[in-house]
């Protein structure tokens, strides 16, 4: 019971450890990684917590359309799982954007853990709620994400600046026209997930409140019949 | 240490910044109460409760130093009482808290209003050493201001609050088929709410008339929908100044704003009364201070009310003679509309000075 409890108390030390290191691009947070082959736990928690952190900035979308208070808990769970699946995806394709352009090869697992510590800062992602500044806050997160990854494949390719930045922008290029291809049933999928874990089809928006209840909609659709 | 409080304290601030659109957004989803069902603003009822007398109605929305509905800062009670005075033909409202969407004061039913009973005992302790401490609320309810001026949460946040003025004008003999205007009267924070909710309470078949005093004001999407606005503001304010800088859509670079868009149509009037503060000395509510230069020798808080009274008067909602009667009405006393307890403690001080 005893070690049970130490592992739990050393995974968590090592998880604070991990997020810190990694805000400040400290290279024991490389070499924790590269050195260990259990730190993907590790990096695990730390891209589950950024999932459901940054979920939870979002949350307004959530109570909008008035998903219930466990349906909600589990959202932010399965958006912690969801960003596990999406960044290993990402790691995987800006792999292999270096692979294809510079001819690097770094083992591929220890460059997606690698990958998985840029979310570090996502981890503050719940303060996207403040009201006025979050959306702000939200972009500055994002930031540091970007500056964070583009130090790590500088470190793990040995390519400069720009070549991390090529690697990375050729990279989001390629995502994105992943999503928009045979990423298509995958993103169906997801948002089938969530839709069923939510028990809501996601629709409403803060300006449907707007019309629906100011009457607007009303005016609008007799408008429509005046016609 | 001192770096980890400072930190602490920061983390601290943040964290309660996070939460603050929770008691919005959970009224909305349901969690608490029951969440609001379509057409409840919808004019549809015929028949407010009592007589519906009144040539208009004028609600009051209180600033961020305000802990209910019934509890506000003791500077406001006068100014109130001098309203009540002035303005006997319409019915003014005071009992609506504008920072919480149920009407729910902080003293009411909370997990912390043990600590909100505490602070508002050292509000109404005139001369609290620990009057510092009531930043708290002051705190806590600039962000609700915030929650409402935010896209993301001001269409739930004003509907919570569009609703409970709606149940007050209902409570005070309102008859929305009477079509009588109605006024909301914002004073700092007040008037950021007063603009959000009228994109709601604009279905009423009255006109729907905004006056801010020293107003913290967005570029609400409420504002599309007034018939007009009136921002009274003092050059020794400040704070009514930051609605100009931290709301873009106030810059003159975003000539479609809702702001700039009501501005160019003529339905926001800025009116300046002179050396006015937001706080202390010289505030809009001082009825001791005298205006600097003023012809008629008033008080800063008696030209506020006289103020109000003369944009009412060239609205055409109070007539020329009552007009002329308010403005010979003598100046509030400080003590005036207080509760017994806080005038009784005013009175002490003022006796131990």
């Amino acid at each position: 019971m005893m070690d049970f409890m130490q592992s739990i108390w050393m995974y968590f030390d090592y998880l604070w450890k991990g997020i810190t290191y990694s805000l400040r691009l400290d290279p024991q947070a490389f070499q924790f990684v590269e050195q260990y082959q259990r730190s993907a736990w590790v990096v695990a928690g730390i891209v589950f917590l950024a999932g459901a952190s940054t979920l939870l900035g979002h949350s307004a979308v959530l109570f909008i359309n008035r998903v219930r208070k466990n349906r909600f808990v589990i959202s932010l769970l399965v958006n912690g799982l969801i960003f596990i699946v999406s960044y290993v995806v990402w790691g995987v394709v800006v792999w292999l954007t270096g692979f294809v352009l510079f001819s690097v090869n770094p083992p591929l697992g220890q460059f997606i853990r690698m990958v998985g510590l840029s979310t570090a800062p996502l981890v503050f992602g719940f303060f996207i709620l403040i009201p006025w500044m979050g959306p702000f806050i939200g972009k500055l997160l994002n930031i540091w994400s970007f500056l964070i990854l583009l130090a790590i494949v500088e470190n793990q390719f040995q390519i400069g600046f720009w070549g991390a930045l090529l690697c990375v922008g050729l990279g989001w290029l390629a995502s994105l026209a992943l999503n928009n291809t045979i990423g298509r049933p995958v993103m169906a999928l997801r948002n089938k997930i969530f839709q069923i874990v939510t028990g809501s089809k996601m629709e409403t928006t803060a300006e449907d409140i707007l019309l629906h209840f100011s009457g607007a909609d009303e005016i609008a659709a007799y408008k429509e019949v005046a016609k | 240490m001192i770096v980890l409080l400072v930190v602490g304290l920061f983390a601290l601030i943040f964290v309660t910044a996070a939460l603050a659109p929770m008691e919005s957004l959970g009224w909305w989803a349901g969690w608490g109460a029951e969440p609001p069902k379509k057409h409840e603003i919808s004019g549809d009822e015929e028949d407010g409760k009592g007589e519906d007398d009144a040539d208009f109605y004028l609600v009051y929305l209180s600033g961020i130093g305000a802990i209910s509905g019934t509890s506000v800062p003791a500077e406001e009670y006068p100014f109130i009482y001098g309203l009540n005075k002035r303005l006997a033909n319409g019915k003014i409202i005071s009992d609506i808290y504008p920072y919480s969407v149920a009407n729910n004061g902080l003293t009411g039913q909370r997990g912390f209003a043990w600590l909100w009973r505490r602070l508002e005992k050292i509000a109404q302790t005139p001369g609290s050493k620990l009057a510092i401490m009531t930043m708290i609320i002051n705190m806590r309810n600039a962000f609700q201001l915030f929650v409402s001026a935010d896209r993301r949460y001001g269409p739930v946040y004003n509907l919570g609050i569009a609703n409970e003025v709606y149940a007050g004008l209902l409570r005070n003999g309102y008859r929305p088929k009477s079509g009588k205007p109605v006024i909301l009267l914002g004073w700092s924070g007040g008037g950021q709410i007063a603009i959000g909710t009228v994109e709601y309470l604009a279905a009423l078949p009255g006109s729907i008339y905004v006056i801010s005093v020293g107003g913290l004001l967005s570029d609400d999407p409420g504002l599309k929908k007034i018939d007009q606005l009136w921002h009274l503001y003092g050059v020794a304010d400040p704070l009514q100044a930051l609605g100009g800088v931290l709301f873009a859509g106030r810059w003159p670079l975003m000539p479609n704003s809702p702001w700039n868009e009501t501005m160019a149509d003529g339905k926001i009037e800025i009116i300046c009364l002179g050396q006015f503060g937001h706080n202390g000395k010289g505030n809009y509510f001082d009825m001791v201070t005298p205006v600097r230069n003023d012809a008629k020798g008033r008080t800063h808080g008696q030209k506020t009310l006289d103020t109000i009274v003369r944009i009412l008067n060239e609205q055409g909602i109070i007539s020329d003679e009552d007009a002329a009667g308010a403005w010979k009405m003598s100046v509030p006393k400080e003590t005036d509309g207080v509760p017994e307890t806080i005038a009784e403690q005013m009175r002490a001080l003022e006796a131990a000075q």
